[in-house]
C-alpha cells in the first residue's frame, strides 16, 4: 500500500469534529477519455500500489494491463509519434469472467479471481508472457481477491461465506476456526485488507459487513443488515483502518467506525440497485465517488459533509459497473457494461 | 479436419435445407448425414421433407437406412405416422400391417423413457379396430390387455397415466375380474414407477440434442460422457429386478442410444462389445466391433480388441484378417502392426509362419529395430532357439548400430546367455561408433556389466574410460570419489554406509561444485523468490507495523474437490503446465532443485514412502526442500507444511492424463527452456510418478553433465535426511 500516514485528513476531521456541518469543498474538474474496449462487459479494475499500472478484468475472460504514464501521454493533445498504445498487455488465461484483481504490494505480480474458481498469478514485468505462471484452484467462484500487505498471503472472497486465506508460498488454504453465523446467502462480494493487515472486511450478498481479525481470522464484528436485505457490494478500509466505507444495492453508501460498528455517515442520492457498485475514496480520502445507475452519472460526495459536490455524466452507454481511484494522484478508471474503459484525470 | 464436425455450420445447413425444395435439399441432407449418421433430428427432418411431397419410395428407403441406428422416439413416431397413412385405406390387411409396425417399433424403442405416448397410441389404435363378433371382441380385449400389461411395467414419463387408463380399462371390461388383475399388477407397476423416478434423474442429465462429434475434451462432453456412463451403470444393475432377457434388452437399448451421441468414443464401443461378450452373446459382440470399425475406421485399439475376441473364441482366420487389415498394403504398415502380427502368427500358426513373416517384414521400409527385438525375443523365449535369436540380433546390428536402445536390448539378451565375451565385444563396437550424446546409457550399462562380470581391474578401467569419454566437466568425477566406491560396493538395497554419510557426501559434492559460484542459484531454494523479480526491493517498502496472520490458529481448508470438474484447462496440450502452476511454489522450487544423482541411486519409491510416513522435525528448514518461513511471522506448524507439499503434486499427477514425454530427446527441450526467459525455472514440466521422476532425473543427468553450467541442490541430502529424521 502507500506509505503509511500517521493520520488521514478525514480521520482528523471525524474524530475532532464529529458533527461538523460546514461548507463542502469543490471537487476539481476532470477530463475523461475512452481508453480501450473489452469484448464483453468490463467488470473490475485495480491500480498497482505505486499507481504506475492499472489492470482491468472483463466478462470476456481477459485482463488488460495499462501503464498509467502511457495513458497520460495518450491524453496529451499533441501526441507526436502517432497514437500511443496504452495497453501494455492482454492476458487470456481464464475461462470464465474475471471478478476482481489485485497487485502484489511490492512486486510486479498481478492476481485475478474469476468465476472459473481459480486465482491466477501474472508477472507483469515479463514483457512476453501472455499467460499466468501460477494458479490456485479454489472450490468456489472467486469474487474478490486482496493481498496481505506483506504479499505473502492472499485473501479470496468467494461464494463461500468465509474468506479463504492463502499462503502464497505453500498454496495452503486457511479458514477461520470460529465462524459465527453461517449465513446461507453469505457469498462474499468483496474482501479487502486494511493497510497493516491487522483486519480485513467483507461485504456479502446477505447485506452484512463483517470485520475479521488479521491474526486469528476470527470474525470480530458482524454488522448484519448493514444494507438491509439488499446485497452489500463493496467495503473498504480508510488508510488508518479506523473506518469502513461500504456500498449496497439499497442505494446507500455508509461509513462505519471499525472499532464500535457505529454508523458514522451516510451518503445518499445515488441509485445503485443492479450492479456490483463500488464506493471509493479519492487519493486524499476527502471525497467519495460512486455511480448513479438511473441517470448514468458518476456522483461525488464530500466525505466530511456528505453533500453531493458533483454529478458527471459517465460517458458510458449504460451505467458503469466499477470505479477505481488511483492511490497516488487525481485520476480514476471507470469500467462500463458497454465494454469500454474510461480514464478520468484532473485537468 | 477440425471444421469437419462443426456443429454450428451443420445446424445452419440443416436450417437452410428446410427451406429448399426437396430435390435441392437432398444432397445437403445426404452430406450432413454422412457426417452425422446418428443424428436422428436430421434424419427426421429429411424424411419429413419427403413426406411433405408424398414421396413414398424415398421415405421407405430413408427409414430403412436410419431406423435401426437411431433409436429416438420422435423419429420412430414419424415412421408410425407414415405407416398408418400408407395403410389407412387398405382395410384389414392394412390394419394388420400397422399392428405389426407398432409391435416392431415398441420392440425397439418401447423401453425409452419417452415412449409413453407411443404405448397410448398403440392401445387406442387397437381399441379402434373393428370387432364384429363377440369372439373378435374378446380377442381384441386380450390383445389390449397384454399391451397394457407390458406398458405399465415400463418406466416411462407416462407410467401413471397408463396405469390409470389400465384400471379404467379393466373396470370397464369386468368389475369382478378387474380387482384380481389390478391387485396382481399393482406391485409390478409400483416398482416400475419407483424405477422411473430414479431413471428420470439420469435421463435428465443427458443432452438429447447433442450431435455426435469426436471427443475434443471440452467440459460439456466430459459431463455428457459421465452422464451416459452413469445411466449405463444404472441400467446394467437391473434396478427393476426384471428377468435377465428384458433387462439385457434395456441395456442394449441404452448402449444403442448412447452410441447415437457417443458415436466417436472408442471406449463406449468397446464396453458395449465386451458387455455382449460377457453376457454370452459373442456374435452380438462381433457385430458391435464390426460396426465400431465402420464408425472409427482408424482406431487400432478397437481392431486389436476385435482381433483378440475372435482369437480367443478360436476364429483364427477372422482374427488373421483383422491383423492383415491392420498391416494395410504392407508398405505403410507400422512397426507395431508387424510385431503384433508376428506374435499372433507364432501363437496361432507356429514357428515357421512367424519366421516367414519376419523375413518379409524385414524388407518393409517401415521395419524398425523394434521388429528385430520382438522377433528375437519370440525366437528366444517361445521357440527356445537362442541361436536363431542371436542371428537375428546380429543381423539387426548391421542396420541399427546407431540405436542405443537396440544395443542395450542386444546386451540384455547376451547377458541372459551369460555370453560375456560377446557382450564386451558388443559394447566396444557400439561405443566406438555411437556419437557421445547417444552413448550415455550404453556406458552406464557397460559399467554395470563390468561390476557384475568383470574383475576389479576391468571394473576400474571401464569407469575411468567412461569419465574420459565425457571429457569430465566440473563435477568431481575426474578423480575417483568416495561416491564411486559406494556405488561399486552397494548391492540392491544394501549400502556400505549409513544414509547420513551419503547425505554428507552428496552435500560435499554439491558444495565443491558451487564453491566458486555466486549464491544466486540458491535463491531458488527459497519459495518466496518468485516475488523478487520486480525492480523494487522487497521488505523495505512493507509498512513497518504489518500484522501477520497466525495460521496455526486457523483451520486448514484442503478442498478435495474433483479436478475433473473444477480444473478445466483450456487446451489439452498445456494441461501439464497447468498442474505445475497449481503446485505450491515451495514444492516446485524443491523439485527444480533435485540434483542429477551420479552414483548410487536410492530407490525412489522407497524414499517417497518413507517421506510420506515421517514427521519432519522443525529444525531442518535451513536445508533444501523446506521453504524458509516468513520473517517475523510465527512459523506455522510443520506438519501442515509437509502435509501440503506431499499431497498436492501426487494428487494432481494421478488425476491427469499422461503427457507422453519420453526421456530421450528431452535434453534439447530442457536446454531450450533454461535459455528461455519467459519460462521460469519452476515451470519446467515435471513428471508425475516416481518412475518418471527418475527417468527425468536421468535425462537431466546427461544434460547437466554436458553443459556443466547448471548446479542444483542435493536430492540425496533432502530425501535421505527425511528417512533418518
Amino acid at each position: 500500500m502507500l506509505k503509511p500516514r500517521p493520520i488521514s485528513f478525514l480521520t482528523w476531521l471525524l474524530s475532532s469534529l464529529p458533527d461538523l456541518k460546514g461548507s463542502s469543498k469543490g471537487f476539481p474538474k476532470h477530463e475523461t477519455r475512452h481508453l480501450s474496449e473489452h469484448k464483453n462487459v468490463a467488470r473490475c479494475a485495480r491500480f498497482s500500489p505505486d499507481g504506475r499500472f492499472v489492470a482491468t478484468g472483463s466478462a470476456d475472460t481477459s485482463i488488460k494491463l495499462f501503464e498509467v504514464s502511457k495513458i497520460k501521454q495518450m491524453l496529451l493533445p499533441d501526441a507526436k509519434d502517432g497514437p500511443v498504445r496504452s495497453v501494455v498487455k492482454t492476458y487470456y488465461d481464464h475461462i470464465q469472467p474475471v471478478n476482481d484483481l489485485d497487485f502484489h504490494p511490492q512486486g510486479t505480480i498481478l492476481v485475478s479471481g474469476a468465476k472459473d474458481q481459480t486465482i491466477k498469478f501474472f508477472d507483469v514485468s515479463k514483457t512476453n508472457a501472455k499467460r499466468s505462471y501460477r494458479v490456485i484452484q479454489d472450490t468456489h467462484n472467486v469474487r474478490s481477491v486482496s493481498f496481505h500487505p506483506s504479499g505473502d498471503f492472499l485473501l479470496a472472497g468467494t461464494d463461500h461465506a468465509i474468506p479463504h486465506l492463502y499462503d502464497i508460498n505453500t498454496f495452503q488454504c486457511y479458514l477461520s476456526a470460529n465462524v459465527p453465523d453461517n449465513s446461507p446467502n453469505g457469498a462474499i462480494n468483496q474482501v479487502r485488507y486494511s493497510c497493516t493487515g491487522a483486519m480485513y472486511v467483507t461485504a456479502s450478498k446477505d447485506g452484512a459487513i463483517r470485520l475479521w481479525d488479521g491474526i486469528t481470522a476470527n470474525c470480530v464484528r458482524s454488522i448484519t443488515a448493514a444494507h438491509g436485505t439488499a446485497e452489500a457490494t463493496s467495503a473498504i478500509f480508510t488508510r488508518d483502518q479506523r473506518f469502513v466505507l461500504s456500498c449496497g444495492k439499497d442505494s446507500t453508501i455508509k461509513l462505519w467506525e471499525a472499532g464500535s460498528g457505529r454508523l458514522v455517515k451516510q451518503y445518499l442520492g445515488a441509485v445503485h440497485t443492479q450492479l456490483r457498485c463500488q464506493a471509493i475514496f479519492n487519493a486524499t480520502e476527502e471525497f467519495i465517488l460512486s455511480i448513479d445507475e438511473l441517470n448514468n452519472e458518476v456522483v461525488i460526495w464530500d466525505a466530511m459533509t456528505t453533500d453531493i459536490v458533483a454529478k458527471w455524466p459517465s460517458n458510458h452507454v449504460g451505467a458503469p459497473r466499477w470505479l477505481e481511484h488511483s492511490p497516488v494522484e487525481s485520476a480514476f478508471i471507470s469500467c462500463g457494461t458497454d465494454r469500454s474503459i474510461r480514464f478520468w484525470k484532473e485537468v | 479436419m477440425v471444421d469437419k464436425y462443426n456443429i454450428e455450420s451443420a445446424e445452419t445447413l440443416a436450417n437452410q435445407a428446410q427451406g429448399l425444395p426437396i430435390a435441392e435439399a437432398t444432397p445437403i441432407y445426404e452430406q450432413l448425414l454422412q457426417l452425422f449418421p446418428t443424428a436422428a433430428k436430421f434424419w427426421k427432418q429429411y424424411v419429413e421433407a419427403h413426406m411433405a411431397v408424398n414421396n413414398d419410395d424415398a421415405i421407405k428407403q430413408i427409414f430403412s437406412r436410419c431406423l435401426l441406428n437411431c433409436l429416438q422416439v420422435p423419429l420412430w413416431r414419424c415412421y408410425i405416422r407414415f405407416i398408418r397413412k400408407v395403410n389407412d385405406k387398405k382395410g384389414a390387411e392394412g390394419q394388420e400391417e400397422t399392428r405389426k409396425a407398432f409391435d416392431f417399433m415398441l420392440n425397439y424403442v418401447g423401453t425409452d423413457i419417452a415412449s409413453g405416448p407411443v404405448w397410448m397410441e398403440y392401445i387406442s389404435f387397437l381399441k379402434s379396430l373393428p370387432a364384429v363378433h363377440a369372439q373378435e371382441e374378446s380377442h381384441r380385449m386380450t390383445v389390449v390387455r397384454k399391451v397394457y400389461q407390458r406398458a405399465i411395467i415400463t418406466p416411462t414419463h407416462h407410467i401413471e397415466q397408463l396405469w390409470k387408463d389400465y384400471e379404467n380399462f379393466e373396470n370397464s371390461v369386468s368389475r369382478q375380474l378387474a380387482k384380481g388383475l389390478i391387485s396382481e399388477y399393482q406391485p409390478q407397476y409400483n416398482s416400475a414407477r419407483a424405477v422411473y423416478r430414479e431413471r428420470k434423474k439420469y435421463f435428465d442429465e443427458i443432452d438429447w440434442n447433442m450431435l455426435a462429434v469426436p471427443p475434443t475434451g471440452s467440459q460439456k462432453e466430459e459431463m455428457q460422457w459421465m452422464a451416459w456412463k452413469r445411466l449405463l451403470t444404472f441400467e446394467k444393475g437391473n434396478p427393476q429386478r426384471i428377468d435377465t432377457a428384458s433387462s439385457n434388452k434395456r441395456v442394449i437399448f441404452t448402449y444403442e442410444q448412447c452410441l447415437m451421441y457417443m458415436y466417436h468414443y472408442p471406449d463406449i464401443w468397446y464396453d458395449y462389445a465386451t458387455w455382449h461378450a460377457k453376457s454370452g452373446s459373442i456374435d452380438a459382440a462381433i457385430k458391435v466391433f464390426q460396426r465400431s470399425l465402420k464408425a472409427l475406421t482408424d482406431s487400432e485399439m478397437l481392431r486389436y480388441a476385435y482381433a483378440e475376441l475372435e482369437e480367443s473364441r478360436g476364429a483364427i482366420q477372422a482374427a488373421k484378417k483383422i491383423h492383415e487389415n491392420l498391416l494395410g498394403d504392407g508398405d505403410n504398415a507400422t512397426a507395431l502392426a508387424h510385431i503384433q502380427f508376428i506374435r499372433f502368427l507364432r501363437r496361432t500358426e507356429g514357428v515357421e509362419a512367424a519366421r516367414k513373416y519376419f523375413l518379409d517384414a524385414r524388407k518393409s521400409p517401415t521395419c524398425t529395430y523394434h521388429v528385430y527385438v520382438a522377433y528375437a525375443s519370440v525366437a528366444f523365449c517361445l521357440d527356445k532357439d537362442p541361436k536363431m535369436a542371436h542371428n537375428v540380433f546380429e543381423a539387426g546390428l548391421k542396420r541399427f548400430m546407431h540405436e542405443p536402445v537396440y544395443i542395450l536390448e542386444y546386451a540384455d539378451f547376451l547377458t541372459r546367455l551369460n555370453d560375456d565375451q560377446n557382450i564386451r565385444a558388443l559394447f566396444e563396437r557400439a561405443l566406438s561408433s555411437l556419437p557421445l550424446e547417444d552413448s550415455v546409457e550404453v556406458w552406464k550399462r557397460f559399467v554395470k556389466f563390468e561390476q557384475t562380470y568383470g574383475d576389479l581391474a576391468s571394473m576400474l578401467k571401464v569407469e575411468q574410460r567412461r569419465k574420459e569419454a565425457f571429457g569430465e566437466d566440473a563435477t568431481a568425477a575426474s578423480e575417483s570419489s568416495l561416491q564411486d566406491v559406494v556405488s561399486r560396493y552397494s548391492f540392491m538395497d544394501l549400502w556400505p554406509c549409513a544414509s547420513n554419510d551419503l547425505d554428507n557426501l552428496s552435500r560435499q559434492e554439491w558444495l565443491t561444485k558451487n564453491m566458486n559460484k555466486k549464491v544466486e542459484k540458491c535463491i531458488m531454494l527459497n519459495g518466496t523468490a518468485l516475488i523478487d523479480k520486480g525492480s523494487i526491493p522487497s521488505i523495505s517498502t512493507v509498512p513497518s507495523k504489518v500484522v501477520y496472520p497466525d495460521t496455526s490458529k486457523m483451520l486448514i481448508y484442503d478442498p478435495k474437490h474433483n479436478p475433473g470438474t473444477g480444473a478445466v484447462t483450456s487446451g489439452g496440450t498445456n494441461a501439464f503446465d497447468e498442474i505445475l502452476k497449481a503446485t505450491p511454489p515451495a514444492v516446485v522450487a524443491f523439485l527444480a532443485n533435485l540434483p542429477a544423482v551420479d552414483g548410487p541411486t536410492p530407490n525412489v519409491d522407497i524414499v517417497l514412502s518413507i517421506c510420506l510416513q515421517s514427521d519432519f522435525p522443525t529444525g531442518q528448514s535451513g536445508k533444501a526442500g523446506i521453504p524458509s518461513q516468513l520473517p517475523g511471522g510465527p512459523a506455522p506448524a510443520t506438519s501442515d507444511l509437509s502435509g501440503s507439499s506431499k499431497s498436492h503434486p501426487v494428487q494432481s499427477g494421478l488425476a491427469n492424463k499422461p503427457t507422453g514425454r519420453k526421456q530421450y530427446g528431452k535434453r534439447k527441450e530442457l536446454d531450450r527452456q533454461e535459455d528461455d526467459d519467459t519460462t521460469t525455472v519452476q515451470s519446467q514440466p515435471l513428471p508425475q510418478d516416481a518412475f518418471r521422476i527418475r527417468q527425468y532425473q536421468k535425462a537431466r543427468a546427461t544434460s547437466t553433465s554436458q553443459t556443466g553450467s547448471v548446479s542444483y541442490g542435493s536430492a540425496l541430502s533432502g530425501d535421505l535426511s527425511g528417512s533418518t529424521g
